[in-house]
């Protein structure tokens, strides 16, 4: 979808047409549900999230203007559900709603574990198939959304780096970082 | 090669499409990272299931059909509203423009009311005219009352209808029983009287 396509889809859909949202799911579901599954390892979490993430899709897009780009926009929202059923699932376990607490657009740094031990490590290993997957669970929760967030909402490092409430330099060199760590991981499991 | 914070930056915008002149270990770290992420393209995606999509759509297209049907409510009441208030605008812009009008919906009877109220109680400031006029116009609807009101027929209308059968039964007698000449016609007696 281009960007005009894409500018005429979001118009539409914010007049409330179904098809419209319909083509953004079409258009849009692959790159959210690997977020989601690159980002929780589970594919429950994952299945759940895009289906809230369409929802609020509905509830949210009136408010988007198209001054800025769509898929920044999108993907900080996917980004703080995201953050939202990490957080639940560290704190109650076997508790989980399926209402995501806020899509504001706050800063995730606040929030997300810098370093320190992986608190969903485990969960992931266990369930995730693939070296890769294994790889970025060993990533600290901050360094594997900004390179999920770089990938698949090809968000630039400006809008990274605002979404984690952290300098500019910061956000690339934990990216730069990150990199040659999962290729390292990849290569040494 | 690890750089500075200030590099780092610079390698950043150089990435997000600006035009930074970089030097040549800044280039060199640009495009490693350009290259893990090019690697990471080759393995990160992941497809949905086909029913995780298909559930996604059902509860969207429910969601939608939600929404519109609020917004329908809404609108309707928003419009019923706007009816009420203007109908209540209305009721008290007329009072105030007229407010001896006796309301909306003004009986029949009214403006005959009104003219005998001012023949009678304000003899000298109404016109003469209209006053006469409107003298007229009651008389006639009484008149026009009374005939309308006539419909079956009066101890008058009686007397003449027998009266009109006993002249025709004279008539007819005198036809049967007697031989009387029958008076002849203008013409006839005319010509009998030698004038024709």
């Amino acid at each position: 979808m281009d960007e005009q396509q894409l500018r005429h889809t979001v118009h539409r859909a914010q007049a409330g047409e179904a098809d419209a949202y319909e083509a953004l799911l079409n258009a849009y579901s692959k790159r959210l549900y690997g977020y989601f599954i690159r980002s929780t390892g589970r594919h429950h979490d994952a299945e759940d999230l895009l289906s809230e993430m369409m929802l609020k899709l509905v509830r949210t897009l009136k408010n988007y203007d198209h001054r800025g780009r769509f898929e920044p926009w999108l993907f900080r929202i996917a980004a703080n559900m995201v953050r939202d059923r990490i957080r639940r699932r560290t704190t109650r376990p076997r508790a989980m709603s399926l209402s995501a607490a806020d899509d504001g657009g706050g800063s995730m740094g606040s929030s997300l574990p810098a370093e320190g031990p992986q608190v969903d490590a485990a969960m992931m290993a266990a369930e995730a198939s693939g070296d890769l997957q294994s790889a970025l669970a060993k990533l600290d929760e901050q360094t594997r959304q900004m390179i999920l967030l770089r990938h698949f909402g090809e968000m630039s490092f400006k809008d990274i780096a605002a979404a984690f409430d952290c300098p500019l330099g910061t956000a690339l060199a934990k990216v730069h970082r990150g990199i040659k760590q999962l290729r390292r991981l990849m290569v040494e499991p | 090669m690890d750089a500075t914070e200030q590099q780092y930056e610079r390698i950043a915008r150089y990435l997000d499409g600006e035009t930074v002149d970089l030097t040549d270990g800044e280039r060199a770290l640009a495009a490693e990272i350009r290259q893990g992420f090019t690697a990471l393209a080759d393995h990160l995606p992941a497809a949905p299931p086909v029913e995780s999509t298909d559930r996604a759509r059902r509860r969207l297209v429910a969601a939608v059909a939600g929404r519109l049907r609020l917004r329908s409510i809404g609108r309707v009441m928003a419009v019923a509203g706007m009816a009420a208030a203007a109908v209540l605008v209305l009721i008290g812009a007329q009072r105030l423009w007229m407010p001896d009008a006796p309301g909306p919906i003004a009986p029949s009877y009214v403006p005959t009311a009104v003219m005998r109220d001012a023949i009678e109680n304000e003899p000298d400031t109404f016109d003469v005219e209209l006053a006469l006029i409107a003298e007229d116009v009651l008389q006639q609807q009484a008149e026009f009352a009374d005939v309308a009101q006539a419909s079956k027929p009066t101890v008058l209308d009686g007397g003449l209808q027998d009266l009109q059968e006993e002249l025709d039964t004279f008539w007819l007698d005198e036809q049967q029983t007697d031989s009387v000449e029958q008076p002849a016609s203008f013409e006839a007696l005319l010509i009998e009287s030698g004038q024709g």
